[in-house]
């Protein structure tokens, strides 16, 4: 593996981006850029999501549970039956992932952002 | 064997409601051999909710017998008249299970069960043409009173159950939000370095944010569900920073934010409130900050708050780069709330417009009761 590529590990992946808050958006996004990654979103909400799963090309999609209230299992359901992983970035404890989404890899906020790209790197193999 | 053990073997593990049906089953089962019953109905204290409890089979189901005519025959012991006396009904009547299958009734004893049990009373019912005698009826009493205490006990356990479930969800929550928490203070803590001008200026104004986040913070905890008032998170901002009553007015509505709008909105109102303190309207003696808000009417009702500083020309210059403050109000904002948001660095001071839909930010609204452009004080 050459210098580039493992300074831009997610080089041509695309990764949806499901968060609420902005400046949290707004880390992950900057911190998968930075490893190489082109973002697809940030989406704030569930519908914002699911409206990029159709009109985008999604690798993989990092996902935060609780958005304004409203759960965002429906977007990972969605990825699922398109074959695309997902990663929840929450501060939810695991109980509260439904038992058809618990393979998900889950990452606790704050996140670790080189975890978080390590995660997404693993998840497109 | 021992019939202590027996018992304590049948109900060793068991959930209350495991616990209601064998008890249930128990009784149901002795009132047929010892008085020739043919089933039982069980009905809580608020009357809503009545359990029919069949020996073929086992069965129960629970079911709404508040239309039936053994009913209203037993309203007065349900409302707690003639408390402590059975009572023997003699009309015919048909119970209708849940799976619609009728059930005819020809004499019933109802006897009244002790508060404790969170029952109102226990009924023992036959078929037309059947009844018993009164050695029976006292055995039956003595059944109901065994009935009220099991009662009582799996009543205790599925209140135990239920507080400890509220605790775990209390503490799942409050773990949530911690995480969210510290999830944003980094975040915060982040842009502030990458937007901050010398290491001095990044130390100065994330210490005042972290202050702004955990005000805010406090606020709504105290608020609870009631939400925040937008008067209060305003002056709060300002007192933080010793701003004086003379130095600005407030008008609008009470507007209560909920958490999230209560989030993005203290962190708006502080950004402005700094930026005044250092090149606006805060930063002269002449000068005057005026913050109001009304809410539109119509379906999708939007609030909208307004912040113009005047008496003053130092700001009249747009700032050379974009700070964290100006990206919180042209981005934060549109991003979290679904907000339309203009900042202007005019001539006499910075004027900025905040409009989003309520539905996003409040919780609550209500005119002001006595509505006055008021300073600091009130």
């Amino acid at each position: 593996m050459g210098q580039a590529a493992r300074e831009r590990p997610l080089q041509g992946l695309c990764v949806l981006v499901v968060e609420d808050d902005y400046f949290i958006a707004l880390e992950l996004c900057n911190a998968l850029r930075a490893a190489g990654a082109d973002v697809i979103g940030p989406a704030r909400d569930v519908e914002t999501g699911l409206a990029a799963i159709r009109d985008e090309r999604i690798d993989c999609g990092v996902l935060d549970i609780n958005l304004r209230g409203h759960l965002a299992f429906e977007i990972a359901m969605e990825l699922r039956t398109h074959g695309i992983p997902a990663i929840f970035a929450t501060g939810y404890d695991a109980s509260m992932i439904p038992d058809e989404l618990a393979d998900a890899v889950r990452l606790e906020k704050p996140v670790d952002l080189a975890a978080l790209c390590r995660a997404v790197e693993s998840a497109c193999l | 064997m021992d019939p202590e053990r027996y018992l304590a073997d049948v109900f060793d593990g068991l959930t209350a409601a495991d616990a209601r049906d064998t008890s249930l089953r128990i009784v149901v089962h002795a009132a047929h051999e010892l008085a020739d019953t043919d089933g039982l109905c069980m009905v809580s204290a608020a009357g809503d909710r009545c359990v029919v409890a069949l020996p073929r089979h086992e069965e129960i189901h629970l079911c709404d017998l508040r239309s039936s005519g053994l009913y209203r025959a037993a309203a007065p012991l349900l409302r707690g008249e003639n408390a402590g006396s059975r009572m023997l009904w003699g009309k015919e009547d048909c119970i209708t299970l849940p799976n619609g299958e009728q059930l005819r009734i020809g004499v019933a004893l109802i006897v009244p069960l002790h508060a404790a049990s969170g029952h109102a009373a226990v009924g023992f019912f036959w078929q037309p043409g059947r009844t018993t005698d009164a050695s029976g009826t006292r055995r039956l009493e003595l059944l109901a009173k065994a009935l009220g205490l099991a009662a009582s006990a799996w009543r205790k356990d599925e209140e135990n159950a239920a507080s400890e479930h509220d605790q775990h969800r209390v503490a799942a929550d409050l773990k949530h939000r911690l995480r969210n928490n510290l999830a944003q203070t980094r975040s915060i803590i982040r842009r502030s370095q990458e937007t901050a001008e010398s290491a001095e200026h990044f130390a100065l104004h994330l210490e005042a944010r972290i202050g702004a986040v955990g005000r805010m913070q406090s606020a709504v905890a105290t608020a609870g569900d009631a939400g925040v008032e937008l008067e209060e998170l305003v002056r709060s901002e300002l007192m933080a920073s010793a701003v004086p009553e003379r130095s600005y007015s407030m008008q609008g509505p009470v507007v209560r934010l909920h958490i999230k709008g209560a989030e993005s909105l203290a962190l708006a109102v502080h950004e402005l409130a700094t930026n005044s303190l250092k090149f606006g309207s805060l930063a002269t003696p002449n000068g005057h900050l005026a913050v109001a808000w009304s809410v539109s009417e119509g379906q999708l009702p939007r609030l909208c708050i307004t912040w113009i500083e005047s008496g003053t020309t130092i700001a009249s210059l747009a700032p050379r780069r974009r700070g964290f403050g100006q990206e919180l109000i042209e981005s934060t904002l549109p991003y979290e709330l679904g907000a339309t948001t203009r900042l202007m660095f005019s001539p006499g001071g910075v004027v900025c417009e905040i409009d989003v839909p309520l539905a996003a930010c409040a919780a609550d609204i209500k005119p002001r009761a006595q509505q006055a452009a008021h300073g600091g004080a009130r």
